[in-house]
């Protein structure tokens, strides 16, 4: 994404889910959203995706 | 003249059983050291005295009618801010929760410690909401290093790490998501011990991320670290994490040192990132052991990536509420973190998920070639307390995001580690990682107590 792009996501996303991200917290918070795009990046790069289930397990209680 | 106390766990417990010293003895001597103390080291948020004595006398009086006294009897301790205490407000190290009620009842882990015999001391400083590798707290102040005050203890579960170097109490009880039991260990030259993910039932804890959370003892000693966490085993109905094993004591295995374990050395990632004199830390722990094998771990860098994002998608989403109503209330260094997080691709954490049973897979051949193997905690020692960047081979990097990169990518897949203390020629240690399979605590314990009796203490210039 450019720079406009991650702005302007980070700008619906927080609107999408309520939040409100003042001015003098919106480098921070950009700064982190590229950080963790970068890490998706290293994960894309696998064969996770396609060859792995998800590791947590759902295991529904007996009903007495 | 001062009567000389017992100061290990291990000596409390005998001195209280046969009535050379009383429980009430020991918690009054604690209880002064921490009134004394607890301004230099930041260590303790609440004190619970009389909550303490009451416990003591309770013990003392078990004695004294012939009772049988449990495995921790009179042993003083103290728990992160994030266990519920009954009475106290959970604080999980923030602003925002001092507004909760006070807890109803105890941590499940509380419980059992109170049903061994131990007093509780009270409730201990930590990052805010565990979101925190360096046990700086804007709210609270820092829990600083008692081994020198001008540095960090590491976090989030500083204020557990304090209490126990500082020599207010022999073992505390803190929490490890990414690295916060191992890397306080780490910069306060501590044995602390992330049990595998699943052993400890976090009932009664305020959670940071579901995923990778665990619960853990620090103490200054291999016997007394496995002396409480033995206590602290065994199913409990209120984790749905948590494991119906059999509960696998390991005080008893310490004895059996380690003929016939295959001990490795993490190569790759783990030396190419660590300053010199970690690596010669760890290498002085490797020839102790005989550890001469070096073996490679695949993709640890993307497994940290991987825990970065489970992390910080899962966190937020737990305290997305907060964020919309209170975002000002958090300390600035993880409102940020949480912000973002809360807005991340759901693709991304899905992803990293799917890693996570493909890292663990790599990391059962791991296992095929060894039993143990050695890895540094931290890149470096403690810092001070305002430093913010850090030097690496001429580059200038921020330093709070690197303080955890050995410990993430093996919490990651909830495996099981005993944090060890070694010196070099300079006054502050180093921690090393001892890892072992799943469920595999007592091959652990084995190897850290082997460590210990190789006395790896400052080494003379």
């Amino acid at each position: 994404m450019t720079t406009e792009e991650t702005n302007a996501y980070i700008k619906s996303a927080a609107a999408a889910l309520g939040l409100d991200i003042r001015p003098e917290w919106k480098p921070g918070v950009v700064s982190f959203f590229e950080v963790a795009q970068k890490m998706s990046e290293l994960i894309e790069q696998t064969n996770a995706v396609t060859d792995f289930e998800a590791a947590p397990i759902f295991t529904p209680r007996e009903v007495e | 003249m001062t009567r000389h106390l017992p100061e290990t766990a291990s000596d409390i417990v005998t001195a209280v059983k046969s009535g050379a010293v009383s429980a009430t003895a020991i918690t009054k001597a604690a209880l002064e050291r921490i009134a004394e103390g607890n301004a230099r080291v930041g260590a303790f948020t609440d004190v619970t005295a009389e909550r303490a004595l009451r416990e003591a006398e309770a013990v003392d009086l078990a004695r004294k009618n012939g009772q049988e006294l449990g495995p921790l009897a009179g042993v003083p301790y103290g728990v992160k801010n994030l266990y519920d205490i009954e009475g106290l407000t959970t604080l999980a190290g923030s602003k925002i929760n001092r507004a909760h009620p006070p807890a109803a009842s105890d941590a499940v882990l509380v419980k059992r410690m109170a049903g061994a015999g131990a007093v509780l001391l009270g409730g201990l400083n930590m990052g805010e909401y565990a979101y925190d590798f360096t046990g700086n707290n804007v709210h609270y102040g820092p829990s600083r290093n008692p081994l020198d005050t001008d540095r960090m203890t590491g976090g989030s579960s500083g204020g557990s790490a304090a209490a126990v170097a500082a020599g207010f109490v022999p073992v505390s009880l803190g929490s490890d998501t990414n690295g916060s039991i191992r890397v306080p260990s780490s910069f306060c030259g501590l044995y602390g011990l992330k049990p595998t993910y699943g052993r400890l039932p976090r009932t009664g804890t305020f959670p940071f991320v579901d995923s990778i959370d665990h619960l853990g003892p620090f103490a200054r000693s291999t016997a007394d670290l496995a002396l409480s966490y033995d206590v602290l085993q065994g199913h409990d109905a209120g984790d749905p994490v948590c494991t119906k094993r059999d509960v696998a004591p390991v005080s008893a295995e310490l004895a059996k040192g380690i003929d016939g374990l295959r001990i490795a050395v993490a190569g790759g990632y783990f030396r190419a990132n660590a300053m010199p004199d970690v690596l010669a830390a760890v290498d002085r722990a490797a020839r102790a052991v005989g550890a001469t094998k070096e073996i490679q771990i695949p993709n640890a860098l993307t497994a940290r990536a991987a825990a970065f994002l489970i992390t910080n998608t899962e966190g937020s989403a737990f305290h997305l509420a907060r964020l919309r109503q209170q975002a000002e209330d958090f300390d600035p260094d993880t409102r940020d973190r949480f912000l973002a997080g809360a807005l991340l691709p759901s693709s991304w954490y899905i992803s990293a998920q799917r890693f996570r049973r493909k890292y663990e897979e790599e990391m059962r051949a791991v296992f095929k070639e060894c039993d143990v193997f050695l890895a540094p905690s931290t890149p470096f020692s403690a810092p001070r307390l305002d430093e913010v960047t850090m030097t690496f081979e001429g580059k200038v990097a921020p330093l709070r995001p690197n303080i955890g990169i050995f410990t993430q990518p093996i919490s990651f897949i909830g495996l099981p580690v005993a944090a060890v203390p070694v010196y070099g020629k300079g006054p502050m240690p180093f921690g090393i990682q001892v890892i072992g399979k799943p469920w595999r605590e007592d091959l652990c314990m084995r190897v850290a107590h082997a460590l210990e009796a190789a006395n790896l203490g400052r080494l003379s210039e």
